[in-house]
């Protein structure tokens, strides 16, 4: 073929591409590229030698073309030799679908053996996990086939399912279930250690797995945190049986197994193995997660130091469970993963020895019934699994994702052997639909418990129409069999879930017993199709109704419009839907805990504690999810016991670690603390987790700004605002932060657009802290006056309490006791909060006034027993301020002296720091007070519109002037007396100042 | 609504915006790195949207399809709001084949993702349907056949095409090295 005979770029007009690109012919430049192209491919076809020659020739005269010919062949050359796969390298790419069955997704681990990807299978049409084995030897794939085999033998609920084996381009894989969740390994990374409570249900499943295995007769020997799956339910599933041998070859063992883990019968050659060796690993793994490091043992092999001497709060019978299992002889170790639960917490059966120790029987105690419920129907499940795969690739496709809720059968022949059989049958039958997925009856079980209905109960046809209208199902299906002489009949309904009305109806007589079950599926056959035809005229729902425990529908409907757009924290609005739901259903948990949030977060911290406390006392009747909000809401908003509520907050992570909620919680509960880092940590966390979750980016904000990290808080904010976050919180932490940038133009803007909004009179609180930060007293007292009387005016009491209070603190600091004192009185009438009683109790104590001092302490200490800021840093503050009123700087310092692990603390303001440099000058100890000082100047973020910041300033000058740094007195003063430049005149600190700074010269 | 088939314009912002989340999500993650998987990004895509909507399992290469093209968009709209640093003096020259592969087993820096794009663009102007086979398969992660079959076109053009792209691109690359 000659170099002008190929028809260059004539496959222009004919090839169409994706409507997204369009295709130029161009001329010159696609002609001599297309015709490059030709010889370029005609060329690649022949042998390499001839190449050369064959280019040459085509070409003839074109140069062009032949350099363009010549450099691809050369490119082409330059990958003959890479395009191997490097060795370790998976062959495999996203997309490409191996050994014919399974398409490969994206890889989610490295193991030792080798990757592991999600993938496809397209036989099943389910997604599993599939491992590959990155050494292929004769041995190693003998060693996977025989893992898999023995694998496949176990079917517990703890332990990871696998499925099959094969092998692709050389390598040998399996496939397992695939779990969405994260090792041990790494959840003990992430959170430090476990609370014990947590650990003790992860043992008893482990114990129960292990179980599974060992009467299967296999060990698992290589039991490590990285080898056990945690879920987003924290249940936990044992994987990795890549080592375990049967126990009868146990005796030829080879070294295998991660040192740390292994028993010391592992580490010698010939030792008898047993099902002590894996208890062994089980209590390394549960001491490792109850103390967050391993069991560490001196030579002379005395046992490692009690978990309950290195963490608080833990069970004894676990830890004498643990210890036990980590001897070294064999034979002082439980006897078996048995042997072990039973010593767990939780684990006796509390009726004497051997009964209930059985596998099945510890699981279903321990963990959720409907978890256990699970593991028994694995056939079921599976088939689901299939099904809602099915859904997507199915011929008919009509609305894909149709759940339908089924009914227990009405059974009226008199024979109990149709009661539960019927039901399996046709839930079976029925998934063999494409566009159908019944709904587990597990989860129907779940959704009574949130109805407060037993879980055993009979799902009658109401009680299904109920969970179908909950859980968001279009239609329940409901069915009969009852007896005519011989012959049996048999009626299946499907019913629309939000009308009632009767959508498909069959009905088939079977001859006889044996008859039933054909009968059935035949009649379900017809109904499917009915079925399918129907649903696919129902339009979708509106709104799926939230997951919360209460037996009314219609209060579930009140709450589903209190968290509307899908918001987790309900606002003001909110407010009549949760009464309306608690009136409907006056023991509704979860509305009451609502109630609460949504009145701690709007200033109205004094009714939140009515709703925390009815949640609390409901907590027992409600789902565990549910529990940790409550209990979070009562700690937090009631008991204001943040120690409890960082706890608690600690273990809803671990059991929850999934959950965006807990995270942040977790967050406001460092912050709190003032442990900014880890409330970053845990903030980032609970955005990793749910991105739309808006509150967890102003708390980010907050933590990042403490740390003075003012352009990564800014950032955290305007991700804030791209998720529609336009609360308060944000708004006020906007305006700090550009107080701290002097960007006086976001000040207004967030003054502005906070004014106005029902909850938000605070903004003038804000404006007055900066003008008093500047030393312009009268204006913030004006400001702080409007902000009183709007607050007034909009019946948020609580605000006008605070900026009342606020203003009196502002006139105290400055030393105008006169002002400050007549103000208290006003603000205590409209609120006895204890945020208000506590500045109150500061105020007089500034000013000296001792009898007023006693009486609101001895309130608050009455009232808020249980408040940790209240009792371990404010009343101990209140009384150091005094004491220095009355010239005892010693007891001062003393008194602040426990405080100190809290002067970071947000509620602190400073103060504990402040009163301690105070105290030091007076004790005339320039260097202490200096350092005092300082701490406040070097954290201003905590407080950016501080007072006492400026006045910090004046403190290190005079901290330094009496340590006889002049140097460093003299730029202190000159920088507060800047600070106060455009202050009111005659201010007592600024006139003292001027005087210090001119005997200074 | 049986057998919809959404059009490329719905499809479009879908897939897109759901990439851009998830990029988004890995790229903060991976800070240090700064590497992306874009075949398993699109895949996954493709998957979520699956899962949240009913998107069919028969519109999949028509769906990946698009998401290649989203993920080529990403890429853009990435490249131009980052101050891009130019691969300089001392950077190796980038292959082709390094960056397949480690398209296949991990991240790919997004550097070079970004420079790939460029020359597939300009692929693009002189061999649109070589572009969209080496789009397809390296973003969408498609297998010969179903380019083939998703193209319209014979499996050997697709093959064609693919074996001379890649030395194409190869050239291309190493120039930009320089």
């Amino acid at each position: 073929m000659g170099p002008n005979a190929s028809g260059a770029g004539t496959d222009c007009g004919k090839y169409e591409a994706g409507s997204t690109s369009t295709i130029r012919c161009r001329l010159p430049m696609s002609s001599l590229h297309q015709r490059a192209k030709d010889l370029f491919l005609e060329a690649l076809a022949r042998p390499a030698e001839d190449r050369a020659t064959f280019v040459a020739d085509s070409c003839g005269e074109d140069v062009a073309l032949r350099h363009e010919v010549e450099s691809l062949l050369s490119f082409h050359a330059e990958d003959s030799g890479k395009t191997e796969p490097e060795p370790g390298d998976p062959p495999f790419a996203p997309g490409e679908v191996i050994a014919g069955r399974y398409r490969m997704i994206a890889r989610i681990g490295r193991g030792g053996m080798g990757d592991v990807w999600r993938a496809d299978d397209l036989v099943l049409k389910t997604s599993v996990a599939l491992k590959l084995i990155a050494s292929s030897s004769p041995s190693a794939r003998a060693r996977i086939l025989n893992e898999v085999r023995l694998a496949r033998q176990i079917t517990h609920a703890a332990v990871c399912r696998v499925f099959d084996v094969g092998e692709a381009a050389g390598i040998v894989f399996y496939t397992m279930e695939l779990i969405r969740g994260e090792d041990l390994a790494a959840l003990v990374r992430r959170i430090g250690r476990l609370p014990s409570e947590k650990v003790a249900d992860i043992a008893l499943q482990l114990c129960g797995g292990l179980s599974a295995a060992h009467a299967q007769g296999v060990l698992h020997r290589d039991l490590k945190p990285a080898n056990v799956l945690i879920d987003d339910r924290g249940l936990v599933r044992i994987t990795d049986f890549g080592i375990a041998i049967p126990r009868t070859d146990a005796e030829q063992h080879l070294h295998t197994g991660t040192p740390r883990y292994m028993a010391p019968e592992q580490r010698v050659k010939g030792a008898a193995l047993s099902e002590r060796t894996d208890v062994y690993a089980l209590g390394v793994l549960l001491y490792e997660l109850l103390v967050g490091r391993f069991p560490e043992r001196t030579a002379d092999g005395t046992p490692p130091p009690k978990p309950s001497t290195l963490v608080p709060n833990v069970n004894p019978r676990l830890e004498r469970a643990i210890m036990q299992a980590l001897s070294l002889d064999p034979q002082q170790r439980p006897a078996s993963a048995m042997d072990m639960a039973a010593l767990l917490p939780g684990g006796d059966t509390g009726t004497g020895t051997g009964r209930g120790t059985s596998a099945a029987g510890l699981y279903r105690r321990r963990v959720p019934w409907w978890l256990a419920g699970a593991a028994l129907a694995a056939v079921v499940v599976i088939l689901a699994v299939a099904s809602s795969f099915l859904l997507r690739s199915g011929a008919r496709a009509l609305t894909g994702q149709d759940v339908i809720v089924v009914a227990d059968f009405a059974n009226s022949t008199g024979e109990p052997v149709f009661d539960g059989a019927l039901k399996v049958a046709l839930a079976v039958a029925l998934e063999q639909s494409p566009f159908l997925k019944v709904f587990p009856d597990e989860r129907a079980r779940d959704t009574l418990l949130l109805m407060r209905r037993s879980p055993d109960e009979r799902i009658t046809p109401a009680l299904a129409r109920e969970i179908a209208r909950r859980e968001q199902s279009k239609a329940f299906l409901t069915g009969s069999i009852a007896s005519l002489g011989s012959t049996y009949v048999l009626t299946l309904e499907a019913l629309n879930a939000e009308t009632g009305d009767v959508m498909a109806r069959e009905q088939t007589e079977a001859a006889g017993k044996e008859q039933v079950l054909t009968a059935l599926g035949q009649a379900t056959s017809s109904l499917r199709q009915k079925l399918g035809e129907s649903l696919a005229s129902i339009k979708e729902f509106d709104a799926p109704l939230p997951r919360a425990t209460t037996p009314s529908l219609e209060a579930l409907h009140a709450y589903a419009l209190a968290l509307s757009d899908g918001r987790e924290v309900p606002r003001l609005e909110a407010v009549p839907h949760l009464e309306r739901a608690i009136e409907l259903d006056p023991t509704f948990a979860m509305a009451h805990a609502q109630l609460s949030s949504v009145y701690a977060n709007t200033g109205q911290s004094a009714l939140a504690p009515r709703y925390s406390r009815t949640a609390f006392q409901l907590r027992d009747r409600v789902s565990q999810r549910e529990r940790f909000y409550i209990s979070w809401r009562y700690y937090r908003d009631a008991a204001q016991n943040w120690e409890e509520a960082l706890e608690l907050a600690r273990a809803w992570t671990v059991a929850y670690p999934r959950e965006a909620f807990a995270f942040n919680s977790l967050g406001a509960a460092f912050l709190r603390f003032g442990q900014f880092e880890q409330s970053v940590t845990a903030f980032k966390e609970a955005i990793r987790l749910d991105p739309k979750f808006s509150p967890a980016y102003s708390n980010l904000a907050a933590a990042l700004m403490a740390i003075d990290k003012y352009a990564d808080a800014r950032s955290a904010l305007r991700e804030a605002e791209a998720h529609e976050l336009d609360f308060i919180g944000a708004r006020r932490l906007s305006y700090l932060l550009a107080f701290l940038e002097v960007d006086t133009a976001t000040m207004e803007r967030d003054f502005d657009a906070s004014i106005g909004v029902r909850e938000t009179n605070a903004a003038f609180g804000w404006q007055a802290h900066t003008s008093a930060f500047a030393g312009r007293i009268k204006a913030a007292h004006e400001q702080f006056r409007r902000g009183v009387q709007m607050s007034l005016q909009g019946n948020f009491l609580e605000v006008a309490a605070q900026l009342t209070m606020e203003d009196a603190e502002t006139h105290a600091i400055i030393g105008e006791c006169r002002e400050a004192k007549a103000e208290v009185p006003a603000g205590l009438d409209m609120s006895r909060d204890n945020s208000t009683l506590e500045r109150a109790s500061r105020i007089f104590a500034l000013c000296g006034t001792g009898g007023e001092v006693a009486a609101l302490t001895g309130e608050l200490a009455k009232r808020f027993p249980d408040a940790t800021f209240t009792t371990q840093l404010s009343l101990p503050v209140t009384a150091a301020a005094l004491a220095l009123h009355r010239s005892d700087a010693r007891r001062a310092i003393e008194l602040l002296e426990p405080v100190r692990k809290y002067d970071h603390a947000p509620s602190a303001e400073f103060w504990p720091s402040y009163l301690r440099g105070q105290a030091y000058l007076q004790v005339k100890d320039g260097r202490a007070a200096m350092a005092e000082f300082q701490r406040i100047v070097d954290h201003r973020g905590e407080v950016p519109a501080s007072m006492l910041y400026p006045l910090a300033q004046l403190g290190v000058a005079r901290a330094s002037a009496l340590a006889g740094e002049t140097e460093t007195a003299r730029a202190a003063y000159e920088r507060f007396l800047m600070a106060w430049d455009g202050a009111d005149a005659n201010l007592e600190p600024l006139t003292e100042a001027r005087l210090e700074y001119s005997r200074l010269q | 609504m049986p057998d919809h088939h959404p059009t490329p314009e719905e499809l479009f912002p879908t897939i897109y915006g759901e990439l851009r989340r998830l990029a988004a999500g890995y790229l903060q993650r991976e800070r240090r790195n700064h590497t992306l998987q874009p075949t398993a990004l699109v895949h996954e895509a493709w998957l979520r949207l699956q899962n949240q909507r009913s998107v069919e399992w028969q519109g999949r290469t028509h769906c990946l399809a698009i998401g290649a093209q989203a993920m080529r968009r990403l890429l853009v709209d990435h490249g131009r709001h980052q101050k891009r640093e130019k691969r300089g003096g001392g950077a190796a020259p980038l292959s082709l084949d390094t960056l397949f592969d480690a398209a296949k087993t991990g991240g790919v820096p997004v550097e070079d993702l970004l420079t790939l794009e460029e020359a597939l663009s300009r692929l693009e102007e002189i061999d649109a349907r070589a572009a969209q086979v080496v789009i397809l398969r390296f973003f969408a992660g498609m297998s010969s056949p179903e380019v083939s079959a998703h193209l319209g076109v014979s499996l050997r053009t697709v093959e064609g095409d693919w074996t001379h792209a890649r030395a194409w691109l190869r050239r291309e690359l190493a120039g930009t090295a320089e």
